[in-house]
């Protein structure tokens, strides 16, 4: 059982680490990879409960934080959905592209990883931090303090300023299809990525629900746009979920026929990590 | 009371804890979900009702697949037909956890379902779902159900063993088991029969935190943990609940027949005190039958347990609120303190919520 890891910190349309795991163990039906940071499990999207028959599994996981040890492993299943065994832990670190300052972001929809924008974190040196947790004061005739009592664990980060500036013109159409278009069902939840000395949680998933584009009255700021976000953090949409970079059609417009795309790989998991060809239908 | 571990004990007694309702979802006799937290729940138990233990909850369901937890047929988790929800409160501090099974209980109720979707790939996948449900114990299904043709007791050797064969619940028999005094005809609903079967044993029928049919004796046994105020006290308040006379008697009126279909006359009165039979409260009575009395001396002795229950128990309750405590049941005997007196009593009404203050109604004896 091997898990290779490999960051991408200049990956296309963001930062990414190649997750490629094989060899698994005998009488394993179904797998799930798990990442760790800094104590927090999050299922690697793509990869819940795949049929392990392939022998390998593989996606960009465009959810893993920068600059922060990210340890992955493999959840194995039986044949009757009982844990059969976990992987060794491999650990991968993605550092935030050397070209892009600290106070860059990327957002991106959790579902379509290729909605990936970069935006740079503005605006916001008075933002707090906060995470509350849910109590009550009694107050017991004859104790000269209250009793407290909790409800619950303490709640993720709440109000979380996220103000931005998108860099370009194209930037901030696609910024805004994050949130919603009109008539559509787009969930406003996004995933935000940010260096660690903004100590916004490694991997953040907020719900926004009024973005406001800011605009400065009759200056032309060459295509930058300030944004007001203010977000909830929640939970990730579900995890099982993703749109692939790499589809089928991919294939079918660069091939002109199947020999000769049998022919340029050992095997389909090879051909489903060719990324070289995605985007050329 | 429930009984719990001695640290979750203190813990409960200190206050400064964690608290929250979490729920296993048992489908037609699966468990399906364990350990689900219950958002809203509030759960209340009631003494004098015939269904004892009832409730509310928001289920809240989100998972990796993007599936609903919403019913959309007969065969769904959450529908009003075949589905519990096993609900304990969990207690929390330090590293000490523990869970207090507080009700086996059946959803008898599914509303206001919300089910946020958002469009993926030419299709619609569900983030996170939630539904309101009304919950009640297992004595809501027995409520509903009825002979079909006049019916008795089968077998008159064993009170227990009829209780269930009539309910088809498990039992927990904490009273001694005495054999049925007379072969009769049940009345129609099934539960009514139930409690009329409890009175034999002395005492009534209820559901138990572990879904057991139990017999809390009309008899107080001993008294459980005081409820005190002060420095190590947990009460924040004790008052005495609204007066009425409604539901107070001072004379019990048994009227029956033995088994030649002769009437039985029987009567109790209180004597002396404030409520004395005649006097400033006047003659008020209490009509009593049981098709299990059938002479004069059983009569007698049925009126005046029911005098008991009509005349006194009742004219004294106060409400307590305190710091939440789940190992509280209805029919636990409790001492109290009020303006520094000790009173002793019995919980009448116990109303435990996710937040806030627990609540209680105590009845005093006379």
């Amino acid at each position: 059982m091997t898990v290779t890891l490999v960051a991408h910190p200049d990956g296309s349309p963001a930062p990414y680490v190649d997750v490629y795991a094989d060899g698994f163990p005998a009488g394993a039906e179904s797998l799930t990879v798990w990442r760790t940071v800094e104590g927090r499990q999050f299922k690697v999207r793509g990869l819940v409960d795949v049929d392990a028959a392939a022998g390998a599994v593989t996606i960009l996981d465009f959810e893993a934080p920068f600059d922060l040890p990210a340890s992955y492993r493999v959840e194995f299943k039986d044949a009757l959905g009982a844990l059969l065994e976990y992987s060794a832990p491999a650990v991968v670190t993605l550092s935030m592209p050397a070209s892009a300052p600290a106070y860059a972001a990327w957002f991106h929809n959790p579902l379509d990883p290729a909605s990936s924008v970069r935006v740079e974190l503005r605006g916001q040196n008075n933002r707090q931090l906060t995470r509350p947790v849910d109590y009550e004061v009694f107050r017991v005739p004859g104790r000269s303090v209250g009793v407290a009592i909790f409800g619950g664990s303490r709640r993720g980060y709440e109000r979380l300023v996220l103000d931005c500036v998108t860099m370009t013109a194209e930037d901030e159409g696609r910024f805004d299809a994050l949130f919603g278009g009109y008539d559509d069902f787009t969930i406003p939840i996004v995933c935000v990525r940010a260096h660690p000395v903004t100590r916004l949680p490694a991997t953040l998933f907020a719900l926004v629900g009024a973005p406001s584009k800011v605009p400065l009255d009759g200056v032309d700021m060459g295509g930058q746009l300030w944004w007001g976000l203010e977000g909830d953090e929640v939970a990730p949409p579900p995890e099982a979920f993703v749109t692939a970079l790499l589809d089928y059609a991919a294939f079918t417009a660069f091939y002109s026929s199947y020999a000769e795309f049998t022919a340029s790989y050992v095997d389909y998991t090879t051909a489903s990590r060719d990324y070289t060809i995605a985007g050329t239908e | 009371m429930i009984p719990v571990s001695s640290e979750l004990a203190s813990i409960i007694r200190a206050g400064g804890f964690h608290r929250e309702y979490v729920a296993d979802l048992i489908v037609d006799g699966q468990r399906v979900l364990e350990d689900v937290p219950l958002g809203s729940c509030e759960l209340k138990s009631d003494g004098n009702a015939k269904v004892r233990t009832q409730g509310r909850a928001v289920f809240e369901y989100t998972d990796a697949w993007g599936a609903s937890i919403l019913p959309e047929d007969v065969t769904s988790w959450l529908t009003p037909y075949a589905s519990y929800l096993n609900v304990s409160m969990r207690v929390t501090a330090g590293g000490v956890s523990e869970k207090v099974l507080r009700g086996v209980l059946k959803i008898v109720a599914v509303s206001d379902p919300v089910g946020p979707r958002t469009g993926f790939q030419q299709r619609l996948i569900t983030v996170g779902s939630r539904v309101s449900l009304q919950l009640a114990d297992a004595f809501s299904t027995t409520d509903r159900e009825r002979f079909i043709a006049p019916s008795g007791p089968q077998d008159l050797s064993s009170t227990w063993a009829e209780i269930g064969r009539l309910t088809g619940l498990p039992l927990l028999r904490n009273v001694p088991d005495s054999g049925i005094t007379r072969a009769v005809t049940y009345q129609e609903n099934r539960l009514d029969a139930v409690f009329d079967l409890a009175a034999i044993l002395g005492g009534t029928p209820y559901v138990n935190p572990e879904g057991k049919v139990t017999i809390q004796p009309d008899v107080s046994g001993d008294a459980t943990e005081k409820l005190s105020m002060g420095p190590d006290g947990t009460v924040t308040s004790a008052t005495p609940s609204d007066l009425t006379d409604e539901g107070i008697y001072n004379q019990v009126v048994v009227r029956t027949h033995d088994d030649s279909q002769s009437v039985v006359l029987a009567t109790a009165e209180v004597e002396s005190g404030p409520l004395r039979y005649g006097g400033p409260f006047g003659r008020v009575p209490f009509f009593a039958s049981s098709q299990y009395v059938t002479s004069v001396e059983q009569a007698r002795q049925y009126a005046v347990e029911q005098l008991a229950r009509v005349s006194a128990v009742s004219s004294m309750a106060y409400s307590i609120t305190c710091l939440p405590d789940p190992r509280r049941e209805v029919g636990d005997v409790v001492p109290f303190e009020v303006d520094g007196r000790t009173l002793v009593g019995r919980i009448q009404e116990i109303t435990l919520a996710a937040a806030g203050l627990m609540s209680l109604k105590v009845a005093t004896g006379g």
